[in-house]
């Protein structure tokens, strides 16, 4: 290669705003007259054109998910909210808190059981009351008072963003103003949803607390068991135990746990297809959104089976939909709804079709799907809840 | 031949020192507002440099929370947007060497989804596929050419600021983008789909 050539090589990233005029002018000079240089001009040119036409912003939900998200993960020591209690640390509201609610719960529930022990004169919507006059609690909670719920087994109760099942009958406390929710000691299936304006949610538990933005999860006094999206666990004063407990995890130990249906699909032959659609589930949970949606599609170029295309789509869905791209979403689990209905993931994916069009304000469409849902899942996992949701939107 | 440096997206500003110290306390309000005024900034550097079908998101997730922890550190030396932007290309360059390369994933979920896409769809996958390409053959060189071609030649910064954000000399800097440009142009001039698409098989005669 000859010097000039060489050097109108270096010259050509340079060509429009890198370079003197002088040299501007000699690098044009030498590309009227070489047509090697003038050629690949041209094709870097090309090149970056089809580089530049690639979309490179993300959608404003997309980016307001990120930096909650960015926010929710950074240790605690390095943030400090001014929604806090002055001079009031989280872990030490955490011990405050723990201590004494658990002790404070279990003496309220004995004085309120009588009121709510039939469970057709409770409502599902949570009472109201004052919080008890417990010195720790009243310190450690601003002015709003707590929601408590008297919450009786064998129906899903509502407190907070929260719905709960409990094992036995428990006072369950909601703290607006932390988003705090109080267990004590019970056992109980939790499901919060993501709520883009909300920050997470902290559970206590008797002896922990588990941080949660969106997950499906079990708790008791000293284990607790995820089911869908992810949390954290923390000790009562704020240490972190678990940085990340995903889907299909258990604290303490790493048995794997059950996914709590009622007619779960057979075990099948494990091959590459399930270990990817495994990891993409994880991935999913930890909030990986594209290294999960990459896991998706090895799975898919490894032969699935019928059951795992369903929950490889079901998986693409479950991204849209954390990632906030409820339309694509909607559209995804209506398709596994009527390709897969004959699977666990049919029923899973219309009730979550007819959920996410009753939230866009869809009301026709999704009330036609619980309806759907309901014929065709007599027995479904969700019966009860879309009945619920068929009585609010007026038709059953 | 080189790209528009086009103006900063509106609340794209530098902080005012109050906000800037609010961020080093550990406000999360206040860094709320400057992730939010710097993140198209961010995304646009960051799709850049990682591609298509890449985990943009998870290290633009990582850039912030890699800034919160900084912040106490922050001196204000360099602009809150190039500082980020140092962390970005920093991690981007992290994940380049942990991951395993794999980048069909978009082109099998199109397939999957195929059935209730619109008549965009085909020239979108075809999109794809060039950019694909493209990025297939980035991704044979090695990592801080490709970061620096792209950061300069795509992205538009000078050859200073590119080697400010890869904490490298300008001379070293030079010589990358030169040597993978060179790169670059060769496989593509060897790729049948890229010179058709490119319109450039004309040019090979």
């Amino acid at each position: 290669m000859k010097w000039d050539c060489l050097q109108g090589g270096i010259w050509l990233e340079r060509r429009q705003s890198g370079l003197s005029a002088a040299e501007g002018l000699q690098l044009e000079e030498h590309l009227a007259h070489c047509e090697h240089c003038r050629r690949d001009a041209d094709r870097l040119d090309a090149l970056r054109q089809v580089i530049s036409s690639a979309e490179d912003q993300l959608g404003p939900r997309v980016r307001e998910r990120i930096i909650r998200n960015a926010l929710a993960a950074a240790p605690l020591t390095a943030l400090s909210s001014p929604a806090r209690h002055p001079g009031m640390s989280w872990s030490r509201l955490g011990v405050a808190s723990a201590g004494a609610l658990a002790a404070a719960a279990a003496v309220l529930w004995l004085s309120r059981a009588p009121q709510t022990h039939d469970p057709l004169a409770s409502s599902p919507v949570p009472a109201v009351d004052k919080a008890p006059a417990s010195p720790a609690s009243s310190q450690s909670t601003s002015a709003a008072p707590p929601f408590e719920l008297a919450a009786t087994p064998g129906r899903d109760w509502s407190i907070g963003p929260a719905r709960v099942r409990v094992g036995r009958a428990t006072l369950l406390r909601w703290q607006e103003q932390s988003a705090s929710l109080h267990v004590g000691d019970a056992q109980a299936q939790i499901e919060i949803e993501l709520a883009p304006d909300r920050p997470p949610v902290r559970v206590f538990a008797r002896s922990y607390i588990v941080e949660v933005s969106a997950a499906r999860f079990e708790i008791g006094p000293s284990t607790v068991t995820v089911f869908e999206g992810a949390l954290r666990v923390l000790t009562p004063d704020g240490q972190v135990v678990v940085p990340r407990l995903a889907a299909g995890e258990a604290w303490p130990g790493s048995a794997v746990a059950p996914e709590p249906r009622s007619h779960a699909p057979a075990s099948r032959a494990e091959g590459d297809a399930g270990q990817e659609l495994r990891r993409a589930r994880a991935l999913l949970a930890q909030r990986k959104f594209a290294e999960s949606q990459r896991a998706v599609g090895r799975a898919l170029r490894a032969g699935p089976d019928r059951e795992q295309r369903a929950e490889a789509l079901s998986l693409t869905a479950e991204n849209a939909l954390m990632t906030g791209d409820e339309p694509r979403a909607q559209r995804l689990y209506s398709q596994v709804a009527e390709r897969y209905r004959e699977l666990d993931a049919g029923d899973n994916a219309l009730f979550a079709a007819a959920r996410i069009a009753q939230r866009r304000g869809q009301i026709e469409q999704s009330r036609a799907l619980l309806q759907r849902y309901v014929i065709r899942y007599p027995g479904g996992r969700f019966r009860v809840d879309a009945d619920r949701r068929l009585g609010d939107l007026g038709a059953r | 031949m080189r790209p528009e440096r086009t103006a900063a997206p509106p609340g794209a500003h530098e902080p005012d020192a109050v906000t800037l110290q609010a961020c080093r306390e550990g406000n999360v309000a206040a860094l709320g507002r400057v992730f939010e005024s710097q993140s198209p900034a961010l995304e646009r550097l960051l799709f850049r440099v990682l591609g298509p079908d890449e985990a943009m998101e998870d290290v633009l997730q990582a850039t912030f929370e890699a800034a919160i922890v900084g912040f106490p550190r922050f001196r204000g030396e360099a602009s809150v947007k190039t500082w980020l932007s140092r962390i970005a290309v920093r991690l981007a360059q992290e994940h380049f060497r942990k991951r395993n390369r794999r980048r069909r994933v978009g082109l099998s979920l199109l397939a999957e989804e195929s059935e209730t896409s619109d008549a965009d769809l085909e020239a979108d996958l075809q999109h794809r596929v060039h950019l694909r390409r493209v990025y297939e053959h980035l991704d044979q060189i090695d990592v801080k050419k490709r970061t620096a071609l792209l950061l300069h030649v795509v992205e538009g910064h000078s050859i200073a600021e590119v080697a400010a954000l890869m904490g490298a000399s300008e001379t070293a800097t030079k010589s990358r983008i030169f040597w993978a440009r060179r790169n670059l142009l060769a496989r593509a001039a060897r790729d049948p789909l890229l010179c058709e698409s490119l319109e450039l098989a004309k040019d090979r005669t």
